[in-house]
């Protein structure tokens, strides 16, 4: 069972990591002390030869499988999740032409049912428009408005996120989780993974996981336990002026959610005119 | 369309996002209201404290340091502080200035040509929608 193997591995990393903390102070009090390190400590002898040098330890592999593990398997969740919703809480920050940061936040409702029906009602500061996706348009409109804006859709929600994402600009920090295997696309141009340590959010015993890639590094913190639910995910874009982040932290899970029907097709209110959604060609 | 999305990664892509939402001095609703959205930064998130005539009067003072007003009539703005003006002051400004908000009354909306814009106090904006949010650009119907 896969639990039970991480477990194991978690704990055999945990007591390797100890040993080499407890050989490295036992080591280091010896220097200190003007002793001879070999006779340093009993510890510290009985976990090395007394004869052997302090060996350094080996690097950590740049993809550690315990980390990639841990992402596959909240990959493997949705991907076996047929329908889905969630509370995503979003903290952006973007750098301000003053100079200083600022954090721009906004909640979403989530919907998802797979394979082509989208829908996220977001509030927020600055990105408070709501998406509807029924397999065949995709509809923004902001609630404080009369206006909509929609255009013909592919037939996944997948190339329809990356649509969004690529030709709208539309920032969707939890997009990954979106799409139909998100392992598969979350892991491309990943240098390093590794796995940061327990976690606890909002009450929920996690993972922490820590990814970087040329652009940007990202952190993900999965649920501990049966259902491997992605909890947050932090990002920080390296190569844009002030390193901004974007944090999303993920809540209100609902694996098997009643929604009604119509729920992803946008009817337009009476009064609402459709205008211009600029896509980044124009 | 498809090959290039294919190609970049979702790091990529939502730092795209972000730069795009990344206000410059270009995009002059940056300047002219701060960053919530043209004129919602520049006084009336609430709790505040002035009256209707000084929200819009404010609201369109905002809304127009972007678009080069120099006049000593016209009411200054320095962002992010909240200015707040004892009367309004309407004025017009530049055609093509992008704002996220519009003042907060005295708007009506009309369709000219098929087209939507939004009338207040005389300035015509047209509704469009970018980087997922909605913005007005200024525009002569």
């Amino acid at each position: 069972m896969k639990l039970s193997r991480w477990q194991h591995k978690e704990t055999a990393m945990r007591t390797r990591a100890r040993n080499r903390f407890v050989a490295a102070w036992g080591a280091l009090g010896a220097l200190l002390l003007g002793l001879d390190p070999s006779a340093a400590s009993t510890e510290a002898a009985a976990l090395k030869p007394a004869t052997a040098p302090v060996a350094t330890p080996a690097p950590p592999p740049p993809l550690e499988p315990e980390a990639l593990a841990q992402l596959k398997a909240m990959s493997d969740l949705l991907k076996d999740t047929a329908r889905f919703t969630f509370k995503a809480t979003a903290d952006r920050e973007q750098p301000s032409v003053n100079g200083p940061m600022l954090d721009f936040f906004s909640v979403s409702q989530v919907a998802v049912s797979r394979p082509n029906q989208l829908r996220v009602e977001t509030k927020g500061d600055l990105h408070a428009a709501s998406l509807w996706y029924d397999g065949k348009m995709v509809t923004i409109y902001s609630l404080k408005s009369s206006f909509y804006g929609q255009t013909a859709a592919p037939a996944t929600i997948d190339e329809t996120v990356l649509m969004l994402m690529d030709r709208f600009q539309m920032p969707l920090p939890a997009a990954g989780f979106l799409l139909k295997d998100p392992y598969s696309k979350m892991m491309e141009g990943v240098k390093t993974a590794f796995d940061a340590g327990d976690a606890e959010i909002d009450g929920v015993a996690c993972r922490h996981l820590a990814f970087s890639e040329e652009d940007a590094d990202w952190q993900v913190w999965v649920e501990k336990g049966a259902k491997p639910l992605p909890r947050r995910i932090a990002v920080t874009y390296k190569k844009i002026q002030g390193a901004p982040r974007v944090v999303s932290t993920l809540s209100d899970w609902n694996l098997s959610p009643k929604i009604a029907a119509g729920e992803f097709t946008f009817s337009p209110p009476a009064g609402a005119k459709k205008v211009d959604w600029k896509t980044s060609e124009k | 369309m498809e090959k290039p999305m294919k190609t970049r990664t979702l790091s990529n892509l939502l730092a795209a996002a972000l730069l795009a939402a990344i206000p410059t001095p270009a995009r002059a609703w940056v300047a002219a209201g701060g960053y919530h959205g043209g004129v919602v930064a520049v006084g009336y998130r609430p709790p505040c404290c002035y009256s209707g005539a000084a929200v819009a009067g404010a609201a369109i003072g905002g809304a127009m340091v972007g678009a080069a007003v120099a006049s000593a009539a016209q009411p200054a703005y320095v962002a992010p502080a909240p200015v707040y003006y004892s009367a309004p002051v309407a004025y017009a400004p530049a055609v093509g200035t992008v704002v996220s908000a519009l003042p907060p009354t005295g708007c009506s909306s009309l369709s000219i040509n098929g087209i939507s814009y939004m009338n207040c106090a005389g300035v015509f904006y047209m509704p469009f929608y970018s980087g997922g949010a909605l913005m007005y650009q200024v525009a002569q119907p």
